[in-house]
């Protein structure tokens, strides 16, 4: 308790720090209220700004406008049946209709209040539970997490896009851009093709934002430029009573628990979880014909778990250094850039900043839902600008971000190299959070794979036989063999299908 | 009718191309390993190792994909030329206009980092913005003053802020400091 009190003090000492969590947090919203715009896109660009700055104004950027950019997606959502990000898609299901009826105010409101609330539960299992993890995560040595980092990366490949090869093809091909520079352990330089500048490596800020910012720019080409229809927002008083508020505190609840679940596992995040809740919320509804129609329990489940999922995917960041989504891999970057390196030591060795992260989260998921609240009409009217003015103004941002991580114009032409890879790679299916978890995890993965087998002379025993290593790699053969057989069963039907038929 | 059968070719099999092109690249990475300098030569576990297990993998796995786009692609040819399936009509204009905008988007992107080394973010950013718009905008959106009026407006703020407050370094230009002597 002492340590949230001294961690509290420190968030509410610093004037500064409340310029950072409201900044970010409009920002935040900003960039989730917009299609298109991503949280991961704003932590992204607003990463080389942190660079002169302390590790704690540092995070109070970024989780101002991770926390803002998860909760603004349910804006577009409902307004304009658009989620913002791919973490409010369930929000659409009966947020749209509610506002065809003249219920926008009714919808945002449900929306903003069960967000706040998912937050909150989310950050509160991420305080109890991180702590039992991190000290579980010091029992783990290289041939753990090495099996862990693979475990993640099956996962990420199994549950991200259609097809399980795709998956596993897209990992490895960040694995690769990973192994291009200096190679751990013994340092020496690889596929650098005699580029200087590739001494280091890519940066981590220009490939992120290349594939998701500058491939969407690219796309935006076969988007329509007509304007938006957007519903008109009725505001009247709270938006619901005072029954409808406590009769959804069991679907709040459970909606939260398989946010927080979900955030856990790497690499799934918000956009999986909100559907599975609204799903599981709809299966043991007592009216579930109802659910599409434009009713609040959708709208609660699926907000509730987006952002209770935030806290979720804090966790193996904190704990193991292992980071749940794209956007705490951007995270994983900014401890990195202050010499901080999250895994099983950085608890003991940093638990009051750990304390100060928690604080952190608690205000920005308050001065959020404040913002979102009574801001409202401010952010609608960022809807209406046309995403032909937007997209190349994004550009430039993105410009100016890769630009300052070095000072140096080799890495907007790397910014520009992945936007292009990751623009081809969507083009045929292949999904791009693989890449980006691989590309994260790809240095992770080498340097214990081979402190390992020299430390077993060579023998991959010790990563079958040792008893959680083995468990994760286990898990992870299990789930492609799964995976694969299901897909094969699934291309037959396709191709014999019609003759059964 | 060429054209025609190509375009039919690559909707059904352009995924089978794609993991073809694939695996030369993954064969390419560990053909490249051999350049890769050792300290320790006889180990096995050296800085070519890494590379070698993910271009062993990435081989495999596009022979698969290979191997699945091709059953895929005949399923749906097969499909199609029996009536079961019915075919795409042909690109739509909207598509190919779509298709020139992302091309030209990548032009000036090209030639907006091109010229930052030379120009400066100030003047390429006018530049790029104006075009970039323009290119994207419909023929119905194309009020040239206010397309020009947003454009300096929001390069001036982003310049202003980026340089002058936040005291991050922005791209000057070597023609400037050029014709400054």
């Amino acid at each position: 308790m002492n340590q949230f009190i001294t961690a509290f003090s420190t968030v509410f000492s610093d004037p500064m720090a409340f310029v950072l969590i409201f900044a970010g947090t409009v920002i935040g919203i900003i960039f989730g209220c917009i299609p298109g715009l991503t949280a991961g896109m704003a932590i992204a660009l607003f990463l080389p700004l942190t660079f002169r700055m302390d590790i704690i104004p540092s995070l109070t950027l970024l989780l101002a406008l991770y926390i803002g950019g998860i909760s603004g997606g349910l804006i577009s959502a409902i307004l304009i049946k658009i989620p913002g990000t791919p973490a409010s898609i369930a929000t659409v299901f009966d947020g749209g209709p509610m506002a065809d009826r003249g219920e926008s105010w009714r919808a945002l409101s449900v929306g903003i209040v069960f967000s706040f609330l998912g937050t909150l539960i989310g950050i509160l299992i991420l305080c109890c539970l991180a702590p039992v993890l991190g000290k579980f995560s010091l029992s783990l040595g290289m041939f753990e997490y090495f099996s862990v980092a693979v475990f993640s990366l099956t996962l990420v490949a199994v549950l991200c896009g259609t097809s399980l090869t795709k998956g596993l093809l897209a990992c490895l091909i960040g694995l690769f851009m990973a192994t291009v520079g200096a190679a751990p352990i013994d340092g020496f330089t690889r596929f650098t093709m005699g580029i200087h500048d590739l001494d280091a490596g890519f940066k981590e800020v220009p490939a992120l934002v290349g594939l998701f910012a500058i491939s969407e720019l690219l796309n935006c080409g076969k988007e329509g430029q007509g304007s938006v229809k957007m519903a008109k927002i009725n505001r009247k008083g709270f938006g619901m009573s005072g029954k409808e508020f406590f009769g959804q505190w069991w679907n709040c609840l459970r909606s939260s628990l398989i946010g927080t679940f979900i955030g856990i596992l790497p690499g799934i995040g918000g956009s999986v979880c909100n559907l599975l809740a609204y799903g599981v919320a709809k299966k043991s509804s007592k009216y579930p014909e109802k659910f599409g129609t434009g009713i609040i329990d959708g709208i609660v489940a699926s907000e509730a778990s987006n952002n209770a999922c935030i806290g979720g995917t804090m966790v193996p960041l904190l704990t193991l250094g292992i980071p749940g989504d794209a956007v705490t891999a951007i995270l994983l970057g900014a401890f990195t850039i202050n010499g901080l390196t999250p895994g099983p030591m950085f608890y003991q060795e940093n638990i009051k900043l750990i304390y100060v992260i928690y604080a952190l989260m608690f205000v920005c998921s308050i001065v959020t839902f404040v913002v979102q609240f009574f801001g409202i009409k401010g952010f609608t009217q960022l809807l209406k600008v046309p995403k032909y003015i937007l997209l190349p103004m994004v550009m430039v941002l993105c410009i100016v971000g890769s630009f300052g991580t070095n000072n140096r114009i080799f890495d907007v032409w790397t910014l520009l190299l992945w936007g292009v890879m990751g623009f081809i790679l969507t083009k045929f299916d292949l999904p791009l959070t693989p890449i980006i978890m691989g590309f994260i995890l790809g240095p992770i993965c080498e340097k214990y794979l081979r402190r390992g087998l020299m430390m077993s002379r060579g023998s991959f025993m010790p990563f079958i036989t040792r008893p959680v290593s083995g468990i994760f790699l286990g898990l992870s053969l299990l789930m492609v063999i799964i995976t694969f057989a299901s897909q094969m069963v699934r291309l037959a039907r396709t191709i014999r299908g019609r003759k059964g038929e | 009718m060429k054209n025609q059968s190509f375009s039919d070719f690559m909707r059904r099999f352009g995924s089978a191309v794609f993991a073809a092109v694939l695996f030369i690249c993954f064969a390419l990475i560990i053909y490249l390993t051999k350049d890769i300098k050792l300290l320790v030569v006889n180990t096995t576990v050296n800085a070519r190792f890494w590379p070698i297990i993910i271009g062993i993998g990435g081989c495999a796995l596009s022979v698969i994909m290979l191997i699945q786009s091709i059953m895929e692609g005949v399923a749906l040819r097969n499909r199609e030329e029996s009536g079961e399936a019915e075919k795409p009509p042909r690109a739509e204009r909207f598509y190919q206009g779509a298709k020139r905008r992302s091309l030209i988007t990548l032009a000036l992107m090209f030639l907006y980092i091109l010229g930052l080394d030379y120009f400066g973010f100030f003047a390429m950013t006018v530049a790029y913005l104006f075009l970039q718009i323009l290119t994207l905008s419909g023929k119905e959106n194309r009020k040239l003053w206010k397309i020009a009026l947003i454009d300096v407006a929001f390069t001036l703020v982003i310049y202003l802020l980026f340089r002058y407050a936040f005291q991050m370094m922005l791209p000057a230009g070597k023609f400037w400091s050029m014709i400054g002597g």
